[in-house]
């Protein structure tokens, strides 16, 4: 197995784990159903909403590390036929459950009704493990 | 008996003041002139003009950073050395604190090493003449001569805009491009370039 081979099957392994780790047990799931922001409770729990995002969803989340870092991906739905605009920004987190990297900046991002957008993010160095998206409708 | 209770009644007074005045007087960590000045979020986005702003170099300088951070072209922690930007756009733009910037993430990640720049060198070669060349330093404590790192990389690229405006609306456009030139053969080993675009309407 080459150098390639094995990184991209630790980086599978990787992203397997956390996709894992979003889905909610059964119990769970019927206890707290999820937010209207969110397609899943998983989802939800990584998410940082401040009061609404009005009528955009979050609909998929993936990561994978690569070169060692943590890179994420979200893909945001405007379920609205009104256009709408987002602000968001990526929190990284250690081991630990410490913030890693410091604060990033804000980042606006306009929808189009009913138009979905991939949002990517690659984290500060190796010590990030863990995520958050912070995210607001209005400008902070 | 009557001065006994005097003596109460002056202490339960002192023990009271000393609690009270200080609950008056509300001490608040800041300084207030009146002038309309606050502290905001030095992260949040600026939107005051449609000129190059903060926001623009943190969103460039995240995503460049970012993109080069994934990229396999920095495995083994290599050497990095930071090129001017050039300014190709119509307005001042300080491209050095941009760079800057990419750096401070890069050098956070622990991915990579910088040398000093050709704008840094300066000041490296004052400081090693004056540690060898005063005779001020005791011999094993000095920084020797002769045993700089070369960049095995150089960082270099451009921002330029296109300006638009028509009735009441202006529109403008950044583009940047960074490209990781290997020092040694010319060869161009990453590269990435960032837009933005910028409308006011009045």
């Amino acid at each position: 197995m080459t150098t390639e081979m094995k990184r991209m099957a630790l980086s599978l392994f990787g992203a397997g784990l956390l996709a894992l780790a979003w889905q909610p047990g059964p119990a769970a799931a019927q206890a707290r159903p999820a937010p209207s922001y969110a397609a899943s409770v998983g989802i939800a729990d990584k998410l940082m909403v401040r009061d609404s995002i009005r009528d955009l969803r979050v609909e998929t989340l993936r990561s994978q590390r690569r070169n060692d870092v943590m890179v994420v991906q979200a893909e945001i739905l405007n379920t609205s036929g009104l256009d709408s605009r987002l602000y968001y920004r990526f929190r990284w987190l250690d081991a630990d459950g410490m913030q890693t990297g410091g604060d990033e900046a804000w980042k606006p991002l306009h929808f189009l009704g009913r138009q979905n957008q991939l949002v990517r993010a690659v984290a500060p160095g190796p010590l990030a493990a863990d995520f958050r998206i912070e995210m607001s409708a209005e400008s902070p | 008996m009557r001065s006994s209770q005097s003596l109460r009644a002056a202490c339960s007074a002192a023990v009271f003041s000393a609690f009270l005045l200080p609950g008056c007087q509300v001490m608040q960590p800041k300084v207030d002139g009146a002038t309309g000045v606050s502290y905001g979020d030095a992260k949040a986005v600026e939107t005051v003009t449609n000129e190059f702003g903060s926001t623009d170099l943190q969103m460039l300088a995240e995503q460049m950073a970012g993109s080069l951070l994934e990229s396999p072209a920095i495995e083994g922690r290599p050497t990095l050395t930071l090129a001017p930007v050039r300014n190709k756009t119509s307005e001042y733009i300080d491209t050095r604190s941009i760079m800057e910037a990419i750096q401070t993430r890069l050098v956070r990640s622990n991915k990579v090493r910088f040398t000093r720049s050709m704008d840094e060198m300066q000041t490296g070669m004052e400081e090693l003449q004056r540690q060898n060349q005063s005779g001020l330093y005791r011999s094993s404590t000095k920084a020797r001569m002769g045993n700089m790192v070369g960049a095995q990389y150089t960082l270099e690229g451009e921002i330029g805009s296109i300006v638009k405006q028509a009735g009441g609306i202006k529109d403008v456009y950044y583009k940047m491009t960074l490209k990781l030139f290997d020092a040694s053969a010319g060869t161009i080993e990453w590269q990435d370039e960032k837009d933005i675009r910028k409308t006011t309407r009045r």
